[in-house]
């Protein structure tokens, strides 16, 4: 396996790493404030987990370019 | 089926003596949705409740205090309300018999608690041998009884007229008073604590053995006044729930006025009906008399706070059973579309897409299938039900697009890159294929011998469906990435046209700006696309899957888009087709003119909202990579020779396969949900509606 082939993988797992702690992160901050405010008012259950799950989209980005990054190893 | 029951607002107005009949008519149709009156103009005041309410309010409070003192719980469901004309003397009597029975068993209770503390203050004295008298009356003696020290006999030594007596584990010691702090101490010291004696007379055994005595007959009469109340709960018990549930009834009706607005002689009901059971309803109030019934069908709100009629969902069939996912994000409000119908669209199918799998498929199919069939109506039996449609979806899925079946494919698939080789280069397609066998060999299975040559771990099951694409394999993952963009288009495409049609008649300038939103969509996808076109065309595996699927979309959803004349900007070096540049110039112009000057900036959020959708492919190449590792792990332990690994290896392949169904599923389930919520809803939906709740329903639908 050549050492670009290797360089590649390591850029899509770092890619990975970062953007999944990037969300947990968000995550964690909003779905503390979420959970609040449902305690609060049980009402805002629907728009709290949409809230919540916002970040999540931090971490679909991050596979995209990983996944292109990966796909650019069969196409040396 | 898109829009809520049309509404009408009603004014009933009447004579004060017809107001009984009309509460009761009103109460029975079940048709108006009552808007308190707030008691604003000169001549009007709050009704007052009708005669009887005081008397049946106070009867369902004594009979909520017998039911309390009873323990008879109220059933989920409720029960058929039922109050005989004579509840009230009936509720009275029981009362009466109740707490006169419910007194008496407190007493004999209290009287067993406090033979029980005697008895235990006089279980020291028989075993001493002393008769109670004893123990009293001297005038220069202490007299020290508890239980017995380890060490007893050092006592001599700090008292030496001491007097002991031993017993049953207890000590009395009689001590002139001069040593008595003395002994106290000693005994302290070794955690001895002394014990009142009972001021009482006569032989400590017998007077244990009365008090026993008392104890076993007042325990009987408490058992047996527990039992006099288990009968009555027993008999009166549905006698109660019906009558409770009858005078809920009664004092709502009772209550209602307080809701209305009356003068001296007349009263004022306001409210809305359903524009078709006006008629119907009017009909009713007039046989009582001359009752009058004034409607005007709901219209768009002219100004910020008027109040907007309440709204009820005509959802029939599958639709209905997604309502609760709506709903639970929030109510729609009256003057905009239901997207009900679009959710019971759009969650079978992503749910489908994130498990595409038939054995997960199936199995959550038949599971959600049993769940709706056996459960009582409620959300949770509407959630097995959506989770019964994504389970055939995803059936579908697995079965004809990529083939597998609890994380195994039925084929080996050459990668699409070799087969794509074929053409181009022979000599290098066939170097690659050698090599991918060699990886191959380890892979699972359903078929056997699928290549010649390559003797993977299979499980001997020819499934006759030759796989699209498979979830592990590079260039078909990014085939998977176009799809769930494909998806993005549609979905939101749809979502900007509700958004056009719920602004239609509020503002020219927001439709205008959703217009431009759906060409900045259009134009951003023809930029994907011609990326991915532009790489395939010179390339020379130009066949694979993902190139196929992009040459599918551009000759279909793209012709227009002439994808191969590309315009490069100038200072960023970006090149698009020129199609996608016009179109987004117009959307930016568009959004600038009507939102404000940065709103095309937001541009960038369209892009946004697309890629999110790539999670369709996302969870379920996620899915596919972990149980393909566990799978790759346990099934040759189980397909092999060793009884021992084999129980050992099938165990685990259970735990692991149930993991990843339950877990895949909580996922796809709530990535299903976000993508309609978040991407779908905030692009048209405002939701914040009111729900019609009829007068008189409460009852009805707890009956």
């Amino acid at each position: 396996m050549a050492v670009e082939t290797g360089l590649v993988a390591m850029a899509a797992g770092i890619t990975m790493a970062g953007s999944a702690i990037a969300t947990a992160w968000a995550e964690k901050v909003v779905g503390g404030a979420t959970v609040g405010a449902i305690a609060e008012n049980p009402k805002l259950f629907g728009r709290g987990i949409a809230l919540m799950v916002l970040p999540e989209t931090i971490v679909i980005f991050g596979l995209v370019v990983a996944l292109q990054l990966i796909s650019k190893i069969v196409a040396e | 089926m898109l829009r809520a029951e049309r509404m009408s607002r009603v004014l009933i107005v009447g004579p004060k003596p017809l107001l009984e009949g009309s509460v009761e008519i009103l109460h029975r149709v079940q048709s108006v949705h009552l808007v308190d009156y707030a008691g604003a103009d000169e001549g009007f005041e709050l009704g007052r409740p009708l005669a009887r309410s005081a008397e049946t309010s106070e009867s369902l409070l004594k009979l909520r205090a017998i039911a309390a003192t009873l323990k008879i719980e109220r059933e989920e469901g409720g029960v058929l309300p039922d109050a005989p004309p004579d509840v009230r003397d009936r509720i009275l009597a029981l009362e009466q018999r109740i707490t006169e029975e419910e007194e008496n068993r407190k007493r004999i209770e209290g009287l067993v608690q406090d033979l029980g503390t005697k008895i235990q203050e006089r279980t020291p004295f028989p075993a001493l041998g002393l008769p109670y008298e004893a123990y009293h009356g001297y005038a220069s003696l202490a007299v020290l009884v508890g239980p017995m020290p380890k060490d007893a006999a050092g006592l001599e030594g700090q008292a030496p007229r001491i007097e002991l007596f031993t017993g049953g584990g207890y000590l009395a010691a009689f001590v002139p008073k001069a040593q008595e702090s003395a002994v106290r101490d000693a005994l302290g010291r070794q955690g001895f604590s002394s014990v009142e004696v009972p001021e009482t007379e006569g032989d400590p055994r017998e007077v244990l053995a009365r008090y026993q005595a008392d104890l076993e007959k007042w325990r009987t009469r408490l058992t047996e006044a527990e039992g006099r109340l288990q009968t009555m709960r027993e008999k009166f018990a549905d006698f109660l729930l019906k009558a409770e549930a009858g005078l809920e009834l009664a004092v709502e009706k009772a209550e209602a006025p307080l809701r209305f607005a009356t003068s001296e002689h007349t009263f004022v009901v306001e409210g809305w009906v359903p524009t078709a059971r006006v008629d119907p309803l009017r009909a009713e109030l007039q046989r009582t008399g001359n009752v009058h019934v004034e409607t005007e069908p709901a219209h768009a709100p002219a100004h910020e706070d008027e109040a907007e009629p309440p709204v009820l969902l005509r959802n029939r069939g599958v639709p209905k059973r997604f309502q609760f996912l709506v709903s639970l994000f929030s109510t729609p409000s009256y003057h905009e579309l239901d997207p009900t119908l679009f959710l019971s669209i759009g969650f079978p199918i992503f749910f489908g897409l994130m498990i595409g799998d038939a054995g997960y498929g199936a199995l959550w199919a038949v599971l959600g299938g049993l769940g709706y069939a056996k459960m009582k109506p409620g959300q949770f039996r509407d959630l097995m039900f959506a989770m019964m449609l994504g389970g055939l979806m995803a059936t579908i899925f697995g079965l004809f697009v990529w083939g597998e079946a609890f994380g195994i494919p039925f084929h080996l698939k050459i990668p699409s890159d070799i087969v794509a080789l074929g053409g181009t280069n022979p000599g290098l397609a066939a170097s690659k294929y050698a090599e991918w066998t060699r990886e191959a060999a380890h892979e699972l299975s359903w078929a056997c011998g699928d290549l010649a040559g390559v003797a993977n771990p299979c499980l001997g099951v020819d499934v006759p469906v030759v796989p699209m694409m498979n979830k592990l394999q590079k260039l078909d993952i990014v085939a998977m990435l176009l799809v769930s963009i494909t998806l993005a288009l549609l979905h939101l495409t749809a979502a900007f046209v509700l958004g056009i049609v719920n602004e239609w008649r509020h503002s020219k300038k927001h439709v205008a700006a959703k217009v431009a939103w759906i060409l900045a969509l259009w134009g951003l996808f023809a930029i994907i696309f011609s990326v991915v076109k532009a790489g395939c065309d010179g390339w020379i595996i130009g066949e694979a899957t993902h190139c196929q699927y992009t040459y599918f979309v551009s000759g279909t959803l793209l012709p227009w888009a002439d994808l191969g004349n590309l315009v490069t900007i100038p200072v960023v070096g970006i090149s698009m087709p020129l199609s996608s540049l016009v179109l987004l110039l117009i959307a930016a112009l568009i959004v600038a003119a009507t939102e404000s000057p940065v709103a095309p900036m937001e541009i960038a959020s369209v892009l946004a909202n697309m890629i999110s959708y790539a999670r369709l492919a996302g969870i379920g190449v996620a899915k596919a990579a972990t149980i393909g590792a566990f799978n790759l792990m346990l099934v040759p332990m189980v397909l092999g020779d060793d009884l021992v690994w084999k129980i050992v290896g099938a165990v685990l392949l259970v735990l692991a396969q149930m993991l990843v169904f339950f877990l895949g599923a909580i996922s796809a389930g709530i990535q299903a949900i976000r993508l309609n919520w978040v991407e779908f809803f905030i692009k048209f939906f405002k939701g914040n509606g009111t729900v019609f709740r009829p007068f008189g329903e409460k009852t009805a639908t707890e009956a």
